[in-house]
């Protein structure tokens, strides 16, 4: 199977969404939403790349018919990457911000009837039977 | 022996059956501490929790169901309980069938206990057929890819941890990056599985939701379970 030099680079790049998307996963970087998005978007990408005829019917369907050159495709790929680059970052603010929520939060409870004056009261009562 | 039970209530826009569900826990169970954990809500589950007598913790905006668990979590290890319960705030899960959950890790036979709707043949705890699909799908695909799990309702709310189980999964989430809120019960699962804590399920029943619509699985979100289900496997598998 040959490849033109477009299909090439369109697989070339959806695949190294891909490999970023599981690394990103494997770190826990980013959540397991992002992750299902970025796979599909990799997959259309690269179905994209390798059926040219996908683009033609796009362009059918749409009444889009034009040929796309090599620096509308360049700025394409370069707006997919900088999307998902924008995307694991704003995944990983969230998670911090999301963990800071969380932690405050457990630290406003005091307790209504904090459970460990409970076990010393309950141990005092204890040792007065004894 | 007296234990000290937390039993936590994640609630999120639930003003219409919180203060009931509070009510009820406190009267059959006074003895433990019923919290409230307020997701951002906008409406007054806040207000209605606090009239019923419960303790509320609010997170400062809707952060998602995981992370409201595991702010329950961090108060439940901070403040030295033996054992946590998950109920419900829309009125699903009976507060009568917490002896239940608690019973197996009282005796020593589960470090956490998992209520199941498909144990019993209530006719209550039929659902949907997409969301009741979408459950015994992803409950049995669990259960045959993983060793040490098996579970029918894994995405059940009603659970029970022991302490042990508490610390466990909490030095876990503390280590992970990113926190993962929509399919928690399923990474909680294998979680457990892989730290060895023993699991187990009883039957329960779990009623109609009498006011709103379920905020976790929508039909959506159920068709979309078996991908997640995907992702989840990979994640675990890797780390």
């Amino acid at each position: 199977m040959v490849f033109e030099r477009y299909e090439l680079i369109g697989l070339v790049f959806s695949l190294i969404i891909v490999v970023f998307d599981f690394y990103l996963l494997k770190e826990r970087k980013i959540r397991g939403k992002a992750f299902v998005f970025w796979l599909v978007a990799a997959t259309i990408l690269g179905l994209f790349s390798v059926v040219p005829t996908l683009s033609s019917m796009v362009g059918l369907i749409f009444g889009t018919q034009f040929t796309i050159s090599g620096i509308v495709a360049a700025f394409f790929l370069l707006f997919v990457l900088t999307t998902f680059y924008f995307h694991y970052r704003l995944n990983e603010l969230q998670s911090m911000l999301t963990k800071l929520a969380m932690e405050i939060s457990a630290r406003k409870y005091t307790g209504s009837r904090d459970p460990s004056d409970l076990s010393e009261k309950s141990r005092e009562s204890n040792n007065n039977e004894d | 022996m007296t234990h000290k039970v937390l039993i936590m209530i994640p609630a999120y826009n639930e003003e219409k059956t919180v203060g009931e569900v509070v009510k009820s826990t406190k009267a059959l169970y006074p003895d433990f501490e019923v919290i409230v954990i307020d997701d951002g809500s906008a409406d007054r589950t806040v207000e209605n929790a606090k009239e019923a007598g419960a303790s509320v913790v609010s997170l400062p905006f809707h952060c998602g169901g995981g992370v409201v668990i595991q702010v329950g979590y961090r108060i439940s290890a901070m403040h030295n309980f033996d054992y946590t319960v998950k109920i419900d705030a829309d009125g699903q899960h009976k507060p009568e069938e917490i002896p239940k959950l608690l019973n197996p890790l009282i005796q020593g036979e589960a470090d956490i206990v998992a209520g199941s709707r498909y144990l019993t043949l209530s006719n209550n705890n039929h659902d949907s057929f997409v969301r009741d699909g979408g459950r015994v799908f992803s409950s049995t695909v669990a259960s045959s890819l993983w060793d040490g799990i098996e579970v029918t309702d894994i995405t059940s709310g009603m659970r029970a941890w022991s302490r042990k189980a508490i610390q466990t999964l909490l030095s876990v989430y503390t280590e992970r990056k990113s926190v993962e809120d929509s399919v928690f019960w399923l990474h909680e699962t294998f979680i457990a599985a892989k730290k060895n804590l023993r699991q187990k399920e009883v039957p329960i029943e779990v009623l109609p939701r009498s006011h709103g619509k379920s905020k976790s699985f929508s039909r959506v979100k159920m068709l979309l379970y078996p991908i997640r289900l995907f992702t989840t496997l990979i994640e675990e598998a890797f780390s």
